[in-house]
């Protein structure tokens, strides 16, 4: 068949149409979104029109409403900011070691033993950001401890970042396999899928070796059961309150004593 | 089978007025979410915040944390979403009172909505998230963490407790928390 000869007044009134019809849309979508809808956003955000149209397109930075902050102290003073991560990644190990042999191998055995394990925990293989937190914490006050606040006092955070890079380095402690009991039923759902019920996330979600959730979160697989326990009790207690935003203190507060003493023992099993 | 102009015309023309049609749909839900329901844009509060310094300084320290009320009478409640909870995980809000939400993630992405409420909105770390409500009923509400943060994100969750207004009793201070009552 012959292809018919196109009509090209129609065509062309055509697209005229059809153009003229999208940018109409875009036209009324623009105008929607940009000036009519932060217009009628006005009545709560406490602006006027012209500034909420100005913001609907980028332009002008609000301020906070106005609200006295309260005095604050924080629970850490760590934050993970550029100039930390640098630090920590710059860390060196072998000057790490030289000062673990002088300062911390008396109690922090580099073979993931120590000397008390109920008080001292072991260290070797966990993250330099975890320790590091922790080191911080303990010589600037927020949480201190007898032994370990002044043993740190003198410190620079550039000597935290070589010992917890050599800590980092070592192989976790290996649990002596005679001591090991099975976890209890209720550890392993605890820790692997939480209880929804209470708003307890899974353990393993944070304290797993490879787990994801807050920098700062230790693996706590192969811990000493009573250091796990005692460090529990503690944040239920508030004794211990380093967590940046309660996020331990609000998970231990919604553990009974037996299911932290199941979870210690979990966390000492091997997985 | 051949196709001849007149028909090609008639139906490029139909799924004109259909596409037309589709994208003027598109427009009155938006409007209408925006007029009528109140789904704000956020654009009238995109507000940066530093997420690593969240808990040092500023509006978003824990103890600023919570339902507020502000020297000029407005009520704000602040949260942080963070891996794997809220703080506070309970918040107290009155009934039929204008109430704005900010929110902040000092990690990851999260998000927040409260069933039966405009309150739907992501919180990106960076940026303050603020959404205006009114709360029609009393009761104890269930605000889940919605976008997935992590393997915790499904016990992410905090309760709101909206109360009458005669029962919003703010301390010296302009608070109002869960633990006081």
């Amino acid at each position: 068949m012959e292809r018919p000869k196109p009509d090209e007044t129609a065509d062309r009134a055509f697209t005229v149409k059809v153009t003229a019809g999208v940018i109409a849309i875009a036209v009324a979508i623009w105008a929607v979104t940009f000036l009519v809808l932060p217009v009628i956003d006005v009545r709560n955000a406490g602006i006027d029109s012209w500034t909420a149209i100005c913001r609907a397109i980028g332009i002008g930075s609000p301020s906070p409403p106005s609200s006295p902050s309260a005095p604050t102290v924080p629970v850490s003073k760590v934050a993970w900011t550029d100039l930390t991560m640098d630090l920590l990644a710059a860390g060196d190990s072998t000057r790490g070691e030289a000062m673990a042999q002088e300062t911390c191998q008396a109690c922090h055995i580099p073979n993931g033993l120590t000397a008390d394990p109920e008080t001292i925990p072991s260290i070797t293989g966990l993250s330099p950001r975890a320790l590091f937190k922790q080191l911080r914490d303990m010589r600037d006050g927020q949480r201190p401890s007898d032994v370990m606040s002044p043993m740190i006092a003198d410190m620079t955070d550039r000597q935290f970042a070589d010992v917890v890079a050599y800590y980092g380095s070592l192989p976790m402690r290996n649990s002596h396999l005679r001591n090991l009991k099975e976890p209890t039923a209720a550890a392993m759902t605890l820790a692997t899928k939480g209880d929804t019920a209470r708003a307890l996330p899974a353990c393993d979600s944070c304290h797993a070796a490879t787990a994801g959730g807050p920098l700062e979160a230790p693996t706590l697989t192969g811990q000493y059961p009573v250091y796990v326990a005692a460090q529990l009790k503690a944040y239920a207690g508030a004794s211990r309150n380093n967590d940046i935003y309660g996020r331990m203190r609000g998970v231990a507060q919604k553990l009974t004593d037996s299911e932290i003493a199941d979870l210690a023992a979990y966390y000492n099993a091997p997985q | 089978m051949a196709v001849d102009e007149i028909s090609t015309v008639r139906s490029e023309r139909i799924w004109t007025y259909a596409m037309v049609a589709v994208a003027a749909v598109m427009l009155v839900a938006i409007v209408h979410a925006g007029i009528a329901q109140h789904f704000g844009t956020p654009s009238n509060s995109i507000e940066t915040v530093d997420p690593n310094t969240l808990h040092l300084a500023g509006e978003f320290v824990s103890e600023n944390l919570g339902t507020r009320v502000g020297l000029d009478g407005k009520i704000t409640t602040r949260v942080v979403t963070t891996q794997f909870a809220f703080a506070p995980d309970c918040v107290v809000v009155p009934q039929h009172m204008q109430v704005t939400l900010r929110a902040a993630s000092p990690d990851v992405l999260h998000g927040l909505m409260i069933m039966g409420t405009n309150v739907n909105t992501m919180v990106v770390p960076g940026y303050v998230s603020q959404v205006h409500t009114v709360f029609d009923k009393t009761g104890e509400m269930l605000m889940p963490c919605h976008e997935f943060c992590g393997l915790g994100h499904s016990q992410m969750v905090a309760r709101v407790r909206v109360v009458p207004l005669e029962d919003f009793q703010p301390d010296e201070q302009g608070r109002v928390s869960c633990a006081d009552r």
